[in-house]
């Protein structure tokens, strides 16, 4: 699919189209690979075997490999470009969804194959460290933020420091997990901050930068998870994480007349992330109550989440056939 | 507003934006209309999501509701084998001592009446014992008639539990459960050498069968492998493999369980591997495959505290089932 276009273009193109190929194509690695996890939870819930989960697994790892030989084109051909990617305001908070595209492999893998998971998590987690001090550095030093500057995609860099613990632990490195699990609760709150500081006092968020107000839903839902993993028990803060996640979503859905009019971006593939990271949480949630409420919620929003994904890959191709994507400056 | 945030966004639209010269009124209709379309579709595949979960529910409730009533037929044969057991309790026969003569006697004539009891001639006393011996008999035949058809009650309730148990099984197995296995019935060949055997492996008695827990003494697998250990197969599971030689109406289950640390559906695929592992050892000890069957039960099935470390010790374990099949299947 979109994988093969720097090859199908046609022949003027091909070098520009690579040289504009953007990280944020990883952000599809992301949603495949939660709704992968998503179904895998599915099938501890419900004692099933679905035979199309190994597919999820093989497809989101094509996928990975497929974007990850292209973009490793990218950096060899076009420093340039790649360096101009790390300077942009938006861009930059995009390159995480590499590191994060690597841990979630390496969840989905953990089950199946632990020889496989591991170098993915160790990769993914230096990898994550590594983005998040150079884009905290940037956010710090190297430009003047205004407010209105601010935008969800900014949380993408947090989202990704939550996931560490999620395959860390079972993995064997409690102490790491915990690490990465303060620097990504540590960026929540203050961004979380920052977000209704704009919203409220501010210009409100610009329509078409709508659906990036989903991402607000990851890192709640998903430290959920990994303190759940970490402490292995539902005290008062795995209550309250998940339960905060669960309002950001219902927050969410009741605009969702709003986000339906928008255009497709393919940053939008992040945010079907959000929505795999609440489905988990809830189903997490079923097993440690025993409240089937929050089955039905878990895998209500897993279904759905497979029909977003479908229509996400619709628009992804049909964007990929009429040139939407791979162009300078988007 | 115009942000380089924004800027940079609205710009990437511009190439689907550009083809699209229609009246603004339409356009907002048409995204109305895609909206809503998208939405309804998002809310019946949440809607299709619940259902399913209903639908999973519904028939692992069955599947519990069809067990319950297997363990209930299998109660009313108990009962049934009770009463049976009871009717034969009081000897039938009557005994030199006690002739049985009160019964028919009651039921004949009133208790009490004087003139019964007074005149006994010696010709009455014996026509009396006669009499009193033929109720007797009657009564024998009566309760021997009332044995066999409990017999033949007992024997299509054991029918019926075993039937009834069957499909339960399989669902069981499905879902997870337990499953009845068959009832070890009782039979002793060469009873010495069966209970030295069990002794030596430790066995124990439980409802499901005779239980040989391997712990991490007798078989330790590497954490997160599945590997068997090569001095595995010399220690407990050749013993058990002897055993198993000696008495061909065994059957073996092999379970496998790990503790609460870890990935539950890792853990889940990991006791099923180590389970495999050790019906592959007892394989190549010359045991026919169809007699052993391995199953993994993950985590659920704790026999230790897993928030310590000698609990999930414990907790990781592998247990052989022996069970005797009441029918050969």
């Amino acid at each position: 699919m979109s994988r093969n276009d720097p090859t199908n273009a046609p022949p003027t193109l091909p070098a520009a189209r690579l040289a504009n190929f953007p990280a944020s194509f990883f952000a599809m690695v992301m949603g495949l690979a939660g709704l992968t996890i998503a179904w895998e939870k599915a099938e501890a819930m419900l004692s099933l075997q679905l035979d199309f989960v190994p597919w999820l697994i093989g497809a989101s790892t094509l996928l990975f490999a497929a974007l990850a030989l292209v973009y490793a084109a990218k950096i060899a051909l076009y420093r340039d470009a790649v360096r101009a990617e790390l300077k942009h305001p938006v861009r930059l908070n995009f390159m995480p969804t590499i590191s994060i595209s690597l841990l979630l492999l390496a969840i989905a893998f953990l089950p199946i194959a632990p020889a496989v998971s591991l170098p993915l998590w160790v990769v993914g987690a230096l990898s994550q460290l590594g983005f998040t001090l150079y884009i905290v550095s940037a956010w710090m030093h190297e430009r003047q933020f205004q407010v209105h500057h601010l935008n969800p995609s900014w949380f993408i860099p947090a989202v990704g420091n939550v996931l560490v613990p999620i395959a860390g632990v079972p993995l064997g490195f409690s102490e790491i997990s915990w690490f990465f699990f303060s620097i990504g609760v540590l960026l929540w709150s203050v961004l979380m901050t920052i977000v209704f500081y704009r919203v409220l006092f501010h210009h409100p968020i610009d329509e078409r930068l709508m659906p990036t107000l989903f991402i607000l839903v990851a890192p709640p839902a998903v430290a959920f998870i990994a303190y759940l993993r970490l402490a292995d028990t539902l005290d008062v803060f795995a209550q309250a994480l998940y339960f905060a996640g669960l309002f950001l979503t219902l927050l969410l859905f009741s605009q969702a007349h709003r986000f339906m009019q928008l255009r497709f971006y393919l940053s939008w593939w992040a945010y079907s992330f959000p929505l795999a990271a609440v489905s988990i949480a809830s189903m997490a949630m079923f097993e440690q109550t025993g409240t089937r409420l929050f089955g039905y919620l878990g895998f209500g929003l897993l279904t759905m989440l497979s029909g977003i994904v479908i229509l996400l890959l619709a628009s992804t191709a049909l964007a990929v056939r009429e040139r939407g994507i791979c162009l300078p400056e988007h | 507003m115009t942000t380089p945030t924004d800027q940079s966004h609205s710009s990437q639209a511009a190439p689907t934006d550009a083809g699209a010269a229609r009246p603004a009124d339409r356009q907002t209709f048409e995204g109305r209309l895609r909206a809503t379309a998208v939405l309804s579709l998002l809310v019946s595949l949440f809607g299709l999501g619940v259902l399913t979960v209903y639908a999973v529910e519904q028939v692992r409730a069955d599947a519990d509701a069809r067990l319950e009533a297997a363990g209930a037929a299998g109660g009313r044969a108990a009962e049934a084998r009770a009463d049976a057991v009871a009717d034969l309790g009081p000897p039938p026969a009557p005994t030199p001592d006690e002739p049985m003569t009160e019964r028919p006697q009651d039921s004949a004539t009133p208790p009490g009446d004087p003139r019964e009891s007074a005149p006994q001639t010696p010709m009455q006393a014996l026509a009396g014992q006669f009499e009193s011996n033929d109720a007797a008999l009657r009564q024998a035949l009566l309760d021997a008639e009332r044995l066999r058809a409990t017999r033949d009650a007992l024997q299509s309730a054991l029918k019926a539990a075993v039937n009834a148990a069957r499909p339960a099984k399989v669902l069981a197995e499905s879902a997870g459960a337990p499953g009845p296995d068959a009832i070890p019935q009782p039979s002793c060949p060469d009873l010495n050498a069966m209970l030295r055997g069990y002794a030596k492996v430790g066995a124990c008695f439980t409802d499901a069968g005779l239980r040989v827990s391997l712990g991490a003494d007798d078989v330790r697998f590497p954490v997160g492998s599945a590997e068997l250990p090569t001095d595995a197969a010399d220690s407990v599971l050749a013993s058990v493999a002897e055993i198993l030689g000696r008495e061909p109406q065994q059957r073996l289950a092999v379970i496998g369980h790990t503790d609460a640390s870890g990935d539950t559906a890792r853990n889940q695929v990991l006791s099923e591997q180590r389970a495999s592992a050790v019906r592959d050892a007892l394989i190549a000890l010359g045991i026919e495959p169809a007699r052993i069957r391995a199953e993994g039960r993950g985590e659920t099935l704790p026999i230790a505290d897993n928030d310590t470390a000698a609990g999930r010790l414990a907790n990781r374990r592998v247990e052989l089932i022996l069970t005797t099949p009441l029918q050969p299947d």
